[in-house]
């Protein structure tokens, strides 16, 4: 069985839905761990959830990589270990380098919270095997700061690699390029989204699209531990 | 500011005439208060407490008119938020208020602040805050500054509310000229908490500190009580100094912080209470005051981001994010130690003391050195003037205004695409609705509904506000807006639990005002009495006038369900082809303050007829029943527009349409605004169960059918409307609207 880490920064707030998702949902052993701790010893995986940590002050992310954890996440994606991030969590992981590119405020200069379909683009990961490729789901989205860009170099590695997992289909909703709304790293055991995957895992709130992303970890953890 | 002024410069010179306090209060103060003439602070002080705003020395003698007490309701007014039980020990905290007067200075920080004012109301009660709602009345669209202000507003109220983390689940949004100068912008917070960690605003216990906690004090939002009442003119249209700035980030940690401290050491406090309007002095006196005790403050220890500021200053500076606790002796370092993690200042500012004195010192002076009671409790009450209004007399002896409507499709296209009726999800979307993975339903549904973890139970809620119908009639208005926030939360599937108000008026010296907020309070009274939803909170805002003109009047009306299965949760769409639908509840000739009236005539007139609230209140009952036996598919208030809005609506979420034998109506009466109905759909083979149980009440008009098509057959009219085409006039017409046009 595996054991995850959910790490609370300061103005976190999607950290109690992430959690909820994994312990009452998908009854996995989970606990929050504060940004101060320095260890994620213990842990088979960590995910940074959504929020606005650190108020969004000077960039979305810039101020949570400096946190005292975020060695500690480092290591873990060093080590093939899953990392995965949602929303302020991607933002927070390609600040600190560990995904390629960068979050810009959305083309429509507006929050936006509403649900979007999008494309399984690759199902060989750790993160969506449970999907098929190609499959088209529903997540909800709630950012200011979701167009994902990089340069065309980047982008064009990220394609031959199979790093795009998810894109906007039918609309894109935040001027993403190539519609890109989660990549991985190349190795494939990081995983950032702008999504919110842990929205959708109960009929009761209307949506169960993004159980099995969490499913397809617990799934690929398990076997290989 | 004039620092030096002596008390006697004041008596002379009247400067607190500019902070409204008026030459009998001042003189009260003076001759039977204190026995001495105030000092400079002290004035500053009295004047904030004693401003309608802290003190509702108008309202207070009508709001006693409102039913505050039932076997659910823990506490009423008078708190931070009123709470109501909701069984399994636990209990929801709500309350609304006012923030017209800043954001229509000041959109975007006016609304911001609005929110984080009422959310640190839900948490002082120990509570945490799980939904919030809003009631908005802006001016035309056409004006181009409205609609700037309308973008600051709802960008505002998001970025404020998505920081924090909390959703916002519903709310309403009207256009009407008489909000061009004077926005309304009122916040409800709904939250949760178990009953046994209530906490009051109570300072006691001799020797116990008053400690200070969150963000640092500086010069903003001075005399915003004041501000707020008083009214607008173009000479004072830029009081900015009077707008507070606001921190979500700050107010995330704060609040975070205050519910470790109440979840885990309750034991150490005595009283929390946020600083809202006039900031120190009114959280630090009303919490003496409750505790029957006397304070004595040092302000020089005050958290401070500015410096130089006066006494004046730091006590009645309106910072944002900042709580005042009373802590049990020995605890203070404690207390520290929680809010250190936070990154928070806390910080002991004085004591409980022996007697009921209110002392302030500041630089090595006593500055301020007054009964408690002088602040809160001794406060004026004014007897006002009311008259009832001209324009009322008058409009009984016109004829009553009757619509043609020789084409009922082109006129529904038009209401579809009236602002006040159509889609403002280009609005909504703004909001994060779904963060805490608890909405069941948000924004376009009758009643935002957020479910309760742990529990197979759930909270509806909404906001409901029609200046309308209370300019044409205040007390059958008053009756109209609980009505409708009822039949909300009854087409939501829950039963409805309390109300909490944001009430909006404009300068009740105008005895024709003070009738008005008289008699609609009177009408809302006897709604809550009949519906057994008793009022447990809220806020008065007067004083909302632009350069003499006053906004209607415009009570808003907050109202919580209790939904105790949600199995029993009922959609606002109509989806299953092959269901009956019902009318509930008679329609009469009913266009007095109708959406109709306003786009036809461009005016509104008229006199409403009286409701049958008793009946309302028991149809209401018996199909409450329908639904918690599972005969009831979908349900939708008829509001704006009347039937022919409510029944596109209900179609709009999916691919079916109806087919409905209207000929007991004419074609007007289709857009009739007679209060108190619904629509409803039924599963066939339920229909005879519900027609029997439902009796006269209800009336079998047709079939939901599987083509996306309303087809209608009215007394005097057919029609027969593509409902893609009618969601996409509903959907775009404001989006279009709100756009730059030069």
């Amino acid at each position: 069985m595996m054991k995850i880490a959910v790490v609370v920064f300061p103005g976190s707030n999607c950290d109690v839905d992430l959690y909820e998702a994994l312990h009452t949902v998908c009854h996995v052993d989970v606990e929050y761990v504060s940004h101060r701790a320095t260890s994620l010893d213990g842990f088979d995986a960590v995910m940074l959830p959504g929020g606005f940590s650190y108020g969004d002050y000077m960039r979305s992310g810039a101020i949570a990589r400096f946190t005292n954890i975020m060695p500690a996440v480092v290591k873990m994606a060093h080590a093939g270990k899953p990392v995965f991030g949602t929303c302020n969590g991607f933002q927070i992981l390609t600040e600190a380098g560990l995904l390629p590119g960068a979050l810009k405020h959305n083309n429509g200069q507006k929050f936006v919270c509403k649900t979007v379909p999008l494309e399984v683009v690759n199902n060989q990961t750790l993160f969506t095997s449970e999907y098929q490729v190609h499959e088209r789901i529903n997540l909800p989205i709630a950012h200011a700061d979701g167009c994902y860009v990089a340069s065309q170099q980047t982008l064009d590695q990220l394609e031959d690699h199979h790093q795009v997992v998810f894109r906007y289909a039918d609309e894109n909703p935040n001027g993403s390029l190539r519609n890109i709304a989660g990549i991985t790293n190349e190795q494939g055991n990081v995983l950032g989204m702008m999504p919110h995957p842990e929205r959708a895992v109960e009929a009761i709130l209307g949506n169960t699209d993004g159980l099995r992303l969490f499913k397809s970890l617990l799934f690929n953890g398990t076997v290989k531990a | 500011m004039e620092q030096a002024m002596t008390p006697e410069e004041i008596k002379e010179q009247k400067p607190y005439l500019d902070w409204s306090l008026t030459e009998k209060e001042y003189n009260y103060i003076a001759d039977q208060l204190l026995g001495r003439l105030p000092n400079f602070t002290e004035t500053g002080l009295f004047s904030a407490m004693w401003s309608e705003h802290c003190s509702y020395k108008k309202s207070k003698p009508v709001l006693r008119l409102f039913p505050n007490k039932n076997a659910r309701v823990l506490q009423g007014p008078g708190e931070g938020a009123g709470v109501v039980d909701i069984d399994d020990g636990q209990a929801v905290v709500f309350k609304a208020e006012s923030h017209n007067h800043p954001t229509t200075v000041e959109p975007y920080q006016g609304a911001a602040t609005g929110v984080g004012g009422i959310l640190r109301d839900i948490f002082s009660m120990g509570a945490r805050p799980i939904a919030s709602l809003d009631s908005l009345h802006f001016g035309e669209l056409d004006d181009p500054q409205m609609r700037m202000k309308v973008a600051d507003t709802v960008k505002g109220i998001g970025d404020y509310g998505n920081c924090m983390g909390i959703p916002t689940v519903a709310g309403e949004t009207t256009f009407d000229p008489c909000y061009q100068g004077n926005i309304l912008c009122n916040a409800m917070s709904v939250g949760l908490m178990d009953q046994k960690d209530i906490q009051k605003g109570k300072a006691a216990g001799i020797g116990n500190a008053v400690m200070y906690v969150g963000a640092k004090t500086g010069r903003d939002g001075i005399h915003g009580a004041t501000f707020a009442s008083a009214d607008f003119s173009d000479e004072n249209a830029t009081q900015r100094s009077a707008v507070q700035v606001g921190d979500p980030f700050m107010e995330k940690l704060l609040m975070e912080a205050c519910l470790e401290l109440i979840h885990n050491h309750a034991d150490w406090l005595v009283g929390i209470q946020d600083m809202g309007a006039a900031g120190i002095v009114s959280s630090s006196a009303e919490m003496a005051s409750e505790g029957k005790s006397g304070m004595e403050l040092n302000l020089d220890l005050v958290p401070q981001r500015e410096t130089g500021m006066s006494a004046y200053e730091i006590m009645l500076s309106e910072s944002q994010e900042r709580m005042l606790l009373c802590v049990n002796k020995g605890h203070e370092e404690d207390v520290k130690k929680i809010f250190d993690k936070y990154d928070l200042d806390a910080v002991t500012i004085g004591r409980i003391t022996e007697g009921h004195d209110y002392v302030l010192h500041h630089d090595g002076q006593e500055v301020c050195h007054i009964p408690v009671a002088s602040l809160t409790d001794d406060v004026l009450e004014e007897a006002s003037e009311e008259q009832k209004p001209a324009r009322l007399q008058k409009a009984q002896d016109e004829p009553a205004w009757q619509p043609t409507i020789d084409n009922p499709a082109k006129t529904l296209r038009q209401l579809l695409q009236r602002p006040t009726i159509a889609s403002d999800e280009v609005l909504t979307q703004q909001y994060d609705t779904q963060v805490r993975t608890s909405t069941v339903a948000g924004p376009g549904s009758d009643a935002g509904i957020i479910r309760i973890r742990g529990y197979h139970k759930g909270l509806a809620m909404t906001t409901d506000g029609n200046g309308r119908f209370v300019y044409l009639d205040p007390e059958i208005g008053g009756q109209m807006a609980v009505t409708e926030a009822m039949t909300n939360i009854i087409a939501s599937g829950a039963e409805p639990l309390a109300i909490t108000d944001c009430l909006n008026y404009g300068d009740p010296n105008d005895p024709e005002i003070f009738w008005e907020l008289h008699h609609s309070i009177q009408g809302m009274a006897d709604a809550c009495r009949i519906f057994d939803t008793p009022v447990i909170s809220g806020n008065v805002s007067l004083y909302n006038e632009n350069n003499g003109n006053a906004i209607y009047p415009t009570p808003m009306v907050g109202m919580v369900g209790l939904i105790k299965n949600l199995d029993h949760v009922i959609p606002s769409f109509a989806t299953h082809a092959g269901d009956a639908v019902y009318l509930i509840g008679k329609t009469g000739d009913d266009y007095a303050g109708s959406e109709l009236q306003k786009m036809l005539n461009g005016d509104l007139s008229g006199t409403l007829p009286a409701l049958d609230l008793q009946a309302i209140h028991e149809y209401c009952q018996k199909l409450h029943q329908q639904m918690v036996a599972g005969n009831v598919t979908a349900a939708h208030d008829i509001s704006e527009g009347g039937l022919g809005v409510a029944l596109a609506e209900m179609l709009f979420q999916g691919e079916t349409g109806m087919q409905l034998d209207l000929r007991s109506l004419t074609a007007a009466q289709l857009f009739s605004e007679t209060a108190g109905r619904l629509v409803v759909t039924v599963p066939a083979d339920a229909r005879e169960t519900f027609e029997n149980e439902m009796g006269p009440d209800a009336q079998y008009i047709g079939q939901v059918t599987n083509t996306h098509w309303l087809e209608l057959h009215l007394q005097n009219a057919e029609m027969n409307e593509n409902l893609t085409d009618l969601k996409k006039l509903y959907k775009e017409a404001l989006p279009c609207q709100l756009k730059s046009k030069d």
